[in-house]
């Protein structure tokens, strides 16, 4: 039943993972990477990691994806201006697959290990509790780290982005007042 | 161990209880009570003349938007513009599913241990609400793209950007209410409040949060995605009968959720006052059916006053221009939420 429901979700995701690419109006194709983040978290909750699952939603549905639709409908971008070739595309979904099948059989050789089923999880598993303590008590560093790095590119974003206030030359004004 | 026929049919009332009370009840009063609430306002009367006070006037309105063509305008982006008043309702409904309108109850005696007056026990309720509100965010998008009008994708724009500035400071509104309480569930939320509501403690997140809200839900002073005198009305402009008539009962029901979110985050869900318990003055809120019933009202009157004040405000206060919405969005509301959070974080260690 829990193998079914997987593999119909999987299937699920593969697919509208496809049409994001696939789709020529960036809108939609944003609609169904929305989609794509709702099945993920399905999946999540399948393995009882309810608060990932819906942080999950929170952060990628609930805010990347509306930054995404409000600038796909700020720049307004018409689906022939970002084609680039439906050859290309095939040829490029192509050497993803076969790249992404080599690196798997890599791994399946070298540690067959990886790929049996894991140990299962706690009773507590999943929970908020249990995840924040392993998060700060266990992993303390690299979570300080990450926030670290988020911290400083929101610095550059705002270097990048900040233009000083440009004064008046008084005489754009004079004649502002002579067209007035 | 309940009996698991008792506990279905118990958690199906809920849904058919819960859902018809704000669908059915909530959404048509509040919009009487904004008509009536504006004449007031405006000294004029307000809908008066269906029924008793005017007040079967949103049942008359419900026929006449069920009964009107379907028009669809010629050069919409077709699957999307219908998909879209859907996607407003169904975030709405969602967002019901975690809210508890009342304490655990044994419902007199009929359970062994207290149920949750709550459809959904997720513990992670409260990020639960916040995620189905932002989702909220795609109805408007959507609606404005797939309308083929500018007017509708300005409104759209303006809703975006509104939408993602605000969520952050109620985001932050909303920390200093976990890290008072300890918990994201929102019947342990409650719980910890019994003596001391959180908005004593929390004055300057509540302070974040009121206006925080009204952006989300795109009330006025903050409805410049619907600006009439700009926009005709934003997003929803070519839309008519039943379509725009599930935008309008999201937008009340939305005010439902967050209004009860309010009560629940820092005005002490169903406890009865600051210092002062239900215990205090005899009356059991979990055995007694009567005690359960008076805790579910005392919340649903609190709720009430805030979808009131919703009203009160959006009739007493002019429109923001938008760079003072994005101002006050960025440079008061975000670093005085986090100033909160420094200060209760602070006050936690140390106290």
């Amino acid at each position: 039943m829990m193998d079914l429901a997987f593999y119909l979700v999987a299937g699920l995701m593969l697919l509208s993972a496809g049409l994001v690419a696939y789709r020529p109006k960036p809108l939609e194709s944003a609609l169904w990477l929305i989609l794509h983040f709702f099945l993920t978290s399905t999946l999540y909750v399948f393995l009882g990691a309810d608060f990932v699952a819906v942080v999950q939603l929170l952060v990628y549905a609930g805010a990347i994806v509306v930054l995404f639709t409000f600038v796909i409908l700020l720049l307004n971008l018409n689906p022939q201006e970002i084609s680039g070739g439906e050859s290309l595309r095939w040829t490029s979904t192509v050497l993803f697959l076969c790249a992404l099948g080599a690196v798997l059989f890599c791994l399946h050789i070298a540690s067959p290990s990886l790929l049996e089923k894991m140990p299962a999880a706690g009773p507590s598993f999943g929970s908020i509790e249990a995840f924040s303590r392993m998060m700060i008590q266990n992993y303390s560093w690299s979570f300080e780290i990450a926030g670290l790095l988020l911290l400083l590119a929101v610095v550059g974003v705002g270097l990048l982005a900040y233009r000083r206030p440009s004064h008046r030359k008084p005489k754009d004004l004079e004649n502002k007042r002579e067209a007035a | 161990m309940e009996d698991t026929t008792i506990l279905w049919l118990f958690l199906l009332g809920k849904i058919v209880l819960f859902f018809s009370v704000v669908f059915g009840m909530v959404a048509p009063i509040m919009i009487w009570v904004e008509r009536r609430v504006a004449g007031l306002v405006q000294d004029r009367y307000g809908p008066n003349r269906v029924g008793p006070f005017g007040l079967l006037q949103s049942l008359a309105d419900g026929i006449k938007l069920v009964l009107k063509e379907a028009l669809i305008p010629q050069g919409v982006r077709n699957p999307y513009y219908l998909l879209a008043p859907v996607l407003a309702v169904v975030p709405a409904a969602l967002s019901f599913a975690v809210i508890p309108f009342g304490p655990p109850t044994t419902l007199g005696g009929m359970f062994e241990t207290p149920q949750r007056l709550q459809i959904a026990n997720l513990n992670v309720g409260l990020i639960f609400v916040m995620t189905v509100t932002s989702l909220s965010v795609y109805s408007v998008a959507l609606a404005g793209w797939a309308s083929n009008n500018k007017f509708s994708v300005m409104g759209a724009l303006r809703a975006s950007a509104q939408m993602i500035s605000y969520e952050l400071a109620a985001g932050l509104a909303i920390v200093s209410v976990i890290l008072l309480s300890g918990s994201v569930d929102l019947v342990r939320i409650v719980e910890t409040q019994a003596g001391l509501w959180h908005i004593f403690p929390g004055f300057l997140a509540f302070l974040v949060f009121l206006p925080a809200i009204y952006a989300e839900t795109n009330r006025t002073p903050f409805d410049l995605p619907e600006a009439e005198a700009e926009l005709v009305v934003g997003y929803h402009t070519e839309y008519s009968g039943i379509k725009f008539g599930l935008f309008f009962l999201s937008e009340y029901s939305i005010m439902t959720t967050v209004s009860s979110t309010a009560v629940l985050l820092f005005f002490g869900g169903w406890n009865l006052l600051p210092g002062l318990s239900w215990a205090d003055i005899g009356i059991d809120i979990q055995n007694t059916i009567l005690g359960t019933l008076m805790a579910v009202s005392w919340f649903a009157a609190k709720v009430a006053f805030f979808l009131f004040l919703f009203v009160w405000v959006r009739w007493t206060l002019p429109r923001f221009r938008y760079d003072q919405l994005m101002g006050l969005g960025w440079k008061t509301l975000l670093p005085l939420a986090i100033f909160n959070i420094l200060i209760i974080a602070g006050f936690m260690v140390f106290a």
